[in-house]
Parts: structure tokens; C-alpha cells; sequence
């Protein structure tokens, strides 16, 4: 069984919803479906973060760097908690 | 006749050699899938006793992710991470292990730099959950 297989097989979506994980990075992470309401996350990188249908009601996005991350939808951002210092990505810049 | 009984005799001692020959090909192959059934049953056993130890390795890992040192937490948390590499399909409990302990994670560090035990699960999710 190699590496790359092990990568593929976690397929469920992650439940991060209340965690205390500022600063950490996140980037390339797939966070399809995740919860991650009510998690702190400020200063985290999610560059390149795949966010489809991910929970995001209540998180604390301040200083996140959001680049280049994918399926983040207006309505996701207006349900979590920025700043000015949040990096949105190119799509979702005015 | 003594030719023709002679020549009779030969192509049914032929026979007899190519019976036999068939017959001992059949004891071979009966011998064959008899030693990779035995090699199977090894192998699923091998597979069974591993198995048992990565479950006693998860268990003693999960007793240990509360501990006061963190050398001792890390431990329990690179155990894990060794297992979903060598058996994928037990990921999702290592995954679900591992974010269940980030969230549960009492220590609020503030705006600091995160603690190594936080910074080496979220490499993990890095790997694992692309």
C-alpha cells in the first residue's frame, strides 16, 4: 500500500467546529463539507483550502489568509467573523 | 502376431507412462493449490496479528494524547499518523482521533506561535486530507 493511497482514503469531512487553532496552517487542506463553525482560526493559512459546502457559520476568520482557496461563496464569508486583515481570495475581492 | 502382441503391449505401456505422468501432473497441482491455500491463511494471519497490534497501538496512543509532557503526547500523536500510512483504511479514526483532540484542546495560546502537538496535527491533516 503506498503513500499516495493512504492520501486518498480519508474521504469524510473533518469536524473542527469550536477548535482553538490560530496560527496554524492549513493550506491544500480539503475541507469539503467541513464544520468549522464557531472555530477560531484567526491567522490561519488556508491558501488554496478547498471549501465546498464547509461550515463556516461563527468561525473567526481574522488575519486568515484565504488565497487561492476554492468554493468559498460570499454567503459562507458573511456567516463567519473577518476583518481587513482576512485574505479573501481573487473571486470574492470587490 | 508375436510383433503385433509386442507392438500392443508398447502402446499400452505408453498409455499406462502418459496415465501416470497424468496422474502425477494432478498430484502436483493438488500439491501446489494445497501450499497456496496454506500461504494465503499465513499471509490473512500475518495481516490478523498486525492488525492487533496497530489496535493496541491506537489504544495506547489514545490513553497517552492527555499526557502532562508533550514529548509523551507527541508519541501518541506520530504513532496515529505512522498507522495511516501503513494501513488507509483506519485513517478515519486517526483523523477523527486526531481532530477530536484539537478540538477538545483546552490550552489557548493566545497569538503565539501554535504548540508543536497542534502544529504537527495540522501537518498531518495537510498529508492526509488533500
Amino acid at each position: 500500500m503506498n503513500h499516495q493511497s493512504a492520501v486518498n482514503s480519508y474521504r469524510d469531512a473533518l469536524d473542527l467546529s469550536g477548535a482553538f487553532i490560530r496560527r496554524t496552517n492549513l493550506s491544500g487542506v480539503n475541507l469539503e463539507g467541513a464544520d468549522l463553525s464557531g472555530a477560531d482560526c484567526t491567522n490561519v493559512d488556508f491558501t488554496g483550502a478547498n471549501f465546498k459546502n464547509a461550515n463556516l457559520n461563527k468561525t473567526i476568520l481574522r488575519g486568515a489568509n484565504l488565497t487561492g482557496a476554492l468554493n468559498v461563496s460570499r454567503r459562507q464569508i458573511a456567516e463567519a467573523i473577518t476583518d481587513k486583515n482576512t485574505i479573501l481570495p481573487q473571486h470574492l475581492l470587490p | 502376431m508375436d510383433i503385433l502382441s509386442q507392438a500392443t503391449s508398447e502402446i499400452f505401456r505408453n498409455y499406462a507412462f502418459v496415465a501416470g505422468g497424468c496422474f502425477g501432473l494432478y498430484l502436483a497441482w493438488l500439491r501446489v493449490t494445497a501450499a497456496n491455500k496454506q500461504a494465503a491463511a499465513q499471509l490473512k494471519q500475518t495481516d490478523l496479528a498486525r492488525r492487533d497490534h496497530v489496535s493496541e497501538l491506537f489504544n495506547r496512543a489514545v490513553g497517552q494524547l492527555k499526557d502532562k509532557k508533550l514529548e509523551v503526547r507527541l508519541g501518541a500523536i506520530l504513532t496515529p499518523e505512522q498507522i495511516c500510512k501503513d494501513f488507509p483504511d483506519l485513517s478515519g479514526p486517526v483523523i477523527r482521533l486526531l481532530t477530536t483532540y484539537l478540538k477538545e484542546n483546552t490550552v489557548k495560546y493566545g497569538d503565539k506561535r501554535p504548540p508543536v502537538d497542534v502544529q504537527v496535527i495540522t501537518k498531518i491533516l495537510r498529508e492526509f486530507k488533500k
